[in-house]
């Protein structure tokens, strides 16, 4: 059994790892002085363990933040879902022009115009609970 | 009000709620940022977008680890990101912002400070994050393993090496 594999053995044991490690017998002098110096390591870091008081964050700023975040994303999903569906019933209206004819079409405007209301109203106030 | 009830309700948008959860977590990331960058100014641009993402991403987050984990995960890509965009591989100066009333007592923990910071800063980023999570924070291997997404063995090497070299320098600086 070398040092290497000592070192390893003990710095597993202090850290309670040491399902990792092959087991040695650990209790010879030189696993002794790498359990001290480990201990004078831990104690030497300790300093680093303190309170930062001079950062200071404001929690409430940051949540801000990303609301505004979160809303331009909605805005700019919003923009492209209005900008998709504006091509796609251009789209069909010219489709329908050339395969109908405009006079046909002018006729089925007239119609969508006339009832639409119908249908758009009651669905968009049953949406907001008036009904 | 336990932390998944404050999670849920900052999944639902209640700001109060994340303000509480962040609240609680604000001291962990932040020793674990200022142990990683030696830099309290770096430091508190790091945490700030730390907690944005964290925001941001909130209905990601699922509560089967801690959130203070999810949070060191988040500042960990983040740091990582920053030394990628600004090629900085080591740090050779520490920082240290506090203002110091100049005791005797102080000067030496100062110094001591700067000395075990400026060891720490010379391992590589990747050493250095196993390091201070399985030193400071007592994760083990495999939740370290999930945070730098890397396997266990590699988490336990480096963390051998770091340890060996902290004692080999701290007997060179004659410090042990």
């Amino acid at each position: 059994m070398n040092l290497k594999e000592k070192e390893e053995y003990v710095i597993d044991e202090f850290y309670n790892e040491n399902e990792y490690s092959y087991k040695i017998k650990s209790n010879d002098e030189e696993c002794d002085e790498i359990r001290k110096k480990l201990d004078l390591v831990h104690k030497k870091l300790s300093v680093l363990d303190k309170d930062f008081d001079d950062i200071n964050i404001d929690i409430m700023a940051v949540i801000e933040k990303a609301d505004e975040i979160k809303e331009r994303k909605r805005l700019k999903k919003d923009l492209v879902k209005f900008v998709l569906t504006a091509v796609i019933i251009l789209s069909f209206y010219t489709y329908a022009i050339v395969l109908a004819g405009s006079r046909t079409f002018i006729i089925f405007q007239i119609l969508c115009t006339s009832f639409m209301p119908w249908l758009i109203i009651p669905i968009t106030l049953r949406r907001r609970g008036e009904i | 009000m336990n932390e998944i009830e404050l999670i849920n309700l900052a999944k639902k948008g209640n700001k109060s709620a994340m303000n509480t959860i962040l609240n609680n977590n604000l001291g962990v990331i932040k020793g674990y940022v200022i142990k990683m960058t030696g830099d309290p100014h770096l430091s508190q641009d790091i945490i700030q977008e730390t907690m944005l993402k964290a925001i941001l991403n909130i209905d990601k987050f699922e509560p089967r680890a801690k959130f203070s984990t999810w949070m060191i995960r988040i500042a960990t890509n983040i740091y990582r990101d920053y030394l990628r965009k600004n090629k900085i591989y080591e740090l050779t100066e520490v920082e240290t912002a506090e203002k110091y009333v100049d005791t005797e007592d102080m000067v030496i923990s100062r110094y001591e400070y700067k000395e075990i910071m400026n060891i720490v800063m010379k391992l590589s980023s990747e050493k250095r994050a196993v390091f201070i999570l399985k030193h400071y924070y007592g994760y083990k291997y495999e939740e370290i393993s999930e945070i730098l997404s890397c396997p266990i063995g590699t988490v336990r090497s480096r963390l051998h090496n770091a340890i060996k070299f902290i004692i080999k320098e701290l007997e060179r600086k004659e410090m042990i």
